[in-house]
Formats: C-alpha cells, structure tokens, sequence
C-alpha cells in the first residue's frame, strides 16, 4: 500500500470560485447591482459548502496482481485497493500497463473513477485482456484523489507493481505416434524391440515363457503346434526442442518468434503428456537450458523459460555470445532423440546447428515459423533486392538441409509434423553403413 | 502505399478513447459556456463587451480541451465582466439574469469534476450522485440568495451600508479560503500494509 507525503492542495476550481466570485460581489456593492450578487451566489455558495466537510487524512492505494498465469487471450484481474480516513468524493485511479496487454473493456490507459467512504476499503476490479505471451511488469496504479467536490486534491500517489504472467498458446498439436528411435523401458510409443505392447509384430511358435493369453489359438487350431501374436514394446523417447530466439522476423504477435514459442510449447505439451522426456534449449540464451525431464511440472518449467526468449538487443554480438556450439548443442541431445530446431532459419549460424546434429546422427526436423507473406521494412531503395538475394540463399540453404535428410517443414498448427516425423521414423530405421 | 497523415491525428485518437461520460462534461462545458458568452454581451460585439466575449471565446476553447487549466476561470470572468459592463449601473431583466447565472454555474461546476476524472476512467455512479446532488442543493441555495437579493429594493446611497456590504463581501470569499487552509497537520496514521501480490 503506497502513500504519499503532500496535503490537500486547492485546485483552478477552487481559485475560480473564490476569485469570479469574491470579484462579483466587490462589483456588485460598487455598481449597485443585485443582479451579480445572483451571478456569484453558486460559485461562494458551492465553495463555502463543499468545504465544510474538508479531508484532512492522506490516501493509499495498493495493487494486487494475480499469481496465476493466464493463456494468450485469456483475461485477469487486478484489484487497486484505496483507503482513506476521509471521504474522497472521487478517487481516480489510472493503471499503467505493458503492451500487450489491453483492457477488457474501455480503452488505454484503463482507469476508474469512484467514490471512497472514510475507513473502509475499496476495491476496484481492472479486467485485462493478455494478447501475447510473456512476462511483463503491471503496474503502478495511481491514485488522484479529490474531494470537496473538486476543490481540493492531494498529489498523485502510486502503488507498486506486480508480474503478470502469460502463457503461449498451444495450439493443439497432435502428432501421429512415431518417433525415430523409442528408447527407455517403459512408454507409449512403439519401438522396434518385440516385448509386452499393443502394436502387433507378428504370430510365432510359442517358446517357454510366453504368457497363455498371447496364444493364438486361430493359427495353433490351423497348424496343430502352439503359436503366439507377438508385439512391439512401447517405449518412451527424447525430444529436444531447440527454439532459436535471435532473431524475430515479423510483426507480433505472429512473429517468427511467436510462432516458434507457440510451436515449442504445443510440441513439449504433446510429448509429455506421452510420457516422453522433453528438452529445451534456448539458442538466444546460452546457460539455460533445460534438461529431459518428463511430467506435467516440467511442462511448466519449459513454459517458464520460454517466457524469456527474445532477441538480443545487440544482434551483432547475440549471433555469437548467445550461441551454443554445435559441439555443446549436440552433447545436448542423447544419442536416440528427436531434434526439433524450431526458428526462422535466417542465419547461417542456425542452419550450421541443424547441419552438425544431423551429421552426428541425431533425428533432426527443422520446423520454418517465418510468417508466410513475410515482407521487411522498407529501409531504403535496396530493401527489396536484398530481400530478395536472403530469401534466394535461405531457399538453398534449406534444400541442402533436406539433401543432410533433415526435413524443413513449415509450423501449421496441428499435424504439422506427422508428414516428416513419419519420413525420419522411416530413415532412422533403415540400415546404415559404418564408417 | 502511406496513407497521408492526418493533422491532430494523435489528439483526435484521445478524443476518440474518451469515455461518455467525459464527452457530455465537455458538451456540457461547450454549451454552458456558449450560452454564458452569447447571452453576456447581448449582441453588443463592439468596445468593452465585444472584446470580453472574444476573450471569453477563446477561454471557452480551453475550457473545452483542458478543463483543468485557466479556461473556465476566463469564461467565467470574461462573461461576468461583460455582464457588468453592458448594463452598468441598469438593473437587468430578471430571466436572462438567471440563464446566464445557471449556465456560468454550472459551467463551473462541470469544469471541476472534468479536471479530476480521467478521460477514458469508468465512472461509478456514486461520484455522479454525489457531484449531482451537491449541484442541486448549491442551485437550490442560490435560488434562495437571489430572491432575498433581487427582491429586496436598491439601497440607497448609504455610506455604512455599503461599508458592511464589502465587508460581507470579503467575508463571503475569505471564508472558503480559511475552511481550505484549515486543515490539520497530516498526523494520521497510515493504513496497514498489504500484499501487492496474490498467489
């Protein structure tokens, strides 16, 4: 609860009711007129009365912001809370909010207008609207706190501030279940071990150990020798997601950097709620990254990080300082999991990643979140030509990544990634030559 | 292709964020004043009371865009003194004197709940009580004043009467000024703390 030192000062109002009015009474006596006596009766009137009943206590206002985090779209409430020992006939209380971030109703700056009793509190609700992920500082709220009627008015106060937490979208990825390489003991995709599962592998002769309700009694009664139906265990697997935050191409909130967030935090909803262990690496910040863990509270731990993306503000020394090696990125990634580089692949830097995790043998899909139509800022009269020349060598970059066989798809929302997940699935299965 | 760039493009993008309430206190303190500087000078546009009216336009424009700054004081004092002027030492008929005594009222009194509200606020509508009835009961006390004021014959040419009217005058405004700077020392104590964050 903020205060503010000052006192009850007089407003124009009350100058211009003692003044016109004292000044029309002094004519009125030296001009004879009774008539300016009624011209100045409700401006003395009016003072004489509101200043009756004047303040004398200081007001304080507070702000409390929600803990909870909301999703893009999603609305909240913040309460500013304003105390007085005295009536304040209008308590006017402007909130100062972060883009994105936008009142319900009404427009910006959100404010409110009310009438404060003395001693009790009063509470007044803002309903905001988040428009895009984040975490962002709200607040001050502050207080311009009026009373006889406008007369007097003490100094603006402000409350504190809080943090309002937005998460991104997921835009209900659903991917079909394969996965390059299952791994671990337990899971639910299908591996290519036969073991306990659901997925079908084959019907064979029953060996000691198999378990009675395996036999196949359709094919036992047709040979006459005991057979089993055979299935592939279902294991778990790793994904990790890198989100390359450097660069942000495009207007938000349909950034390429929005896209990405977006994509990443569908993607690591949808493998962990498979009970899969998900990783993220940041490629904008080098010392976070967050390690294969699997659980509905790592979901949030992933979200918490990529509440942070955003790109360097020096992007000069960002293309370095905040870059992994490719060394560092692939120790990152286990031997057997899928790689999802999600980014706009603008620079040579995030192709070079995706090039080294695929020549080391990892299950790599580029996901491509450059805004479809995206058009730069005109910044002069080479602005087109030199876009033109990027998108050319970004075309040829990508094809080389498809010739590495690493598939480059564009980010769509759901079922984006059953097309290629099925293609590396397929790659990863096929017998290599060792070198 | 830019679209041209409309002059006052970001003051008509505040106009238009404000509140309803916001804009009938502005209609309010634009009618109010037009009526106060039409009715002021009586169609006397020349000498005195033109140039008063013109000032007094002027003044109504700022009243209008800043209620909070010297506008209304101009309006108020401009039309007062072109009042004063045009009759002179002449009694005024008695419903003009009341137009124009209502509409610089409550001109005054829209300008004062304009300066304190946000443009975009949303207003509850105990401060419209509160402001409404405070405004009728000043309208109704004045109506009382300008009976007994009006209805009592000119006084004479009496010196001590004159003499206990500018006292009464002074004390009618220093009044307001002694009740606003008669506060008590700000020793209260604070209100208890409380969490600026809910978890």
């Amino acid at each position: 609860m903020a205060e503010s030192n000052g006192g009850w000062r007089p407003t124009p109002a009350f100058g211009r009711a003692v003044g016109v009015g004292a000044g029309l009474l002094l004519a009125a006596i030296l001009l004879r007129r009774a008539d300016l006596v009624v011209l100045a009766a409700p401006l003395v009137i009016g003072a004489a009365l509101a200043l009756t009943d004047r303040p004398t206590g200081r007001p304080a206002v507070g702000l409390t912001v929600p803990g909870d985090a909301v999703l893009e779209g999603g609305e909240t409430t913040l309460t500013a809370t304003v105390v007085s020992s005295d009536t304040l006939d209008l308590a006017a209380l402007v909130l100062t909010v972060p883009p994105w971030l936008e009142p319900v109703s009404g427009h910006l700056p959100p404010a409110a207008a009310v009438a404060v009793p003395a001693g009790p509190a009063v509470h007044v609700p803002f309903e905001l609207r988040s428009a895009r992920w984040g975490r962002r500082p709200v607040g001050p709220v502050t207080l311009h706190a009026a009373a006889a009627y406008g007369l007097l008015r003490w100094p603006p106060v402000s409350s504190g501030t809080g943090m309002a937490t937005t998460w991104p979208l997921r835009e209900g990825f659903h991917a079909a279940d394969i996965v390059p390489r299952a791994e671990g003991l337990v899971g639910a995709h299908r591996s290519r071990r036969a073991g306990e599962g659901s997925d079908v592998a084959g019907v064979r002769p029953f060996v000691p150990g198999d378990r009675l309700r395996r036999v196949n009694w359709r094919v036992t009664g047709r040979t006459g020798e005991l057979h089993v139906t055979s299935t592939y265990s279902d294991r778990e697997t790793e994904v990790l997601l890198c989100l390359d935050s450097r660069h942000d191409l495009g207007r938000p909130p349909a950034s390429s950097l929005d896209a990405g967030v977006r994509a990443a935090a569908a993607v690591a909803e949808h493998y962990l709620r498979a009970g899969d262990r998900v990783a993220l690496v940041d490629l904008g910040q080098r010392y976070r990254p967050v390690p294969a863990r699997n659980g509905r509270a790592h979901l949030v731990r992933i979200l918490d990080l990529l509440l942070d993306a955003r790109p360097p503000h020096d992007t000069t020394r960002g293309r370095t300082a905040g870059l992994l090696s490719p060394a560092e990125l692939t120790g990152l990634a286990a031997p057997g999991a899928l790689v999802v580089l999600l980014g706009p692949l603008s620079t040579p830097a995030s192709l070079q990643a995706v090039a080294t995790l695929a020549r080391a043998g990892r299950s790599v899909v580029a996901v491509d979140t450059l805004p479809a139509g995206f058009v730069p800022h005109r910044r002069g009269d080479y602005t087109e030509l030199a876009f033109r020349l990027w998108r050319l060598r970004r075309d040829a970059d990508v094809r080389r990544l498809g010739e590495l066989g690493v598939p480059v798809v564009p980010w769509r929302g759901a079922g984006s990634l059953d097309q290629v997940l099925r293609d590396v699935s397929r790659a990863a299965r096929a017998p290599r030559v060792a070198r | 292709m830019r679209r041209p760039r409309l002059p006052f493009a970001p003051e008509l993008e505040l106009v238009r964020r404000w509140s309803a309430l916001t804009v009938v206190l502005r209609a309010t303190l634009l009618v109010t004043g037009a009526v106060a500087v039409v009715l002021a000078p009586g169609g006397r546009l020349l000498g005195l009371p033109g140039l008063l009216v013109l000032v007094g336009a002027l003044g109504l424009l700022g009243a209008v865009t800043v209620p909070d700054g010297a506008g209304p004081a101009v309006v108020l004092g401009a039309c007062a003194a072109a009042w004063a002027a045009r009759y002179g030492t002449h009694p005024p008929p008695l419903p003009q004197t009341l137009l124009v005594a209502s509409a610089l009222a409550v001109h005054h009194q829209a300008a004062a709940l304009a300066a304190v509200l946000p443009p975009t606020a949303r207003t509850d509508r105990a401060v419209l009580l509160r402001f409404g009835s405070h405004g009728v009961v000043v309208l109704a006390l004045s109506a009382a004043v300008a009976v007994l004021a009006l209805g009592v014959a000119r006084p004479g040419g009496s010196v001590p009467l004159e003499l206990a009217g500018l006292a009464a005058a002074v004390l009618a405004a220093a009044l307001p000024v002694a009740l606003a700077h008669a506060g008590r020392p700000d020793s209260r104590p604070a209100p208890p703390p409380r969490h600026q964050r809910r978890g």
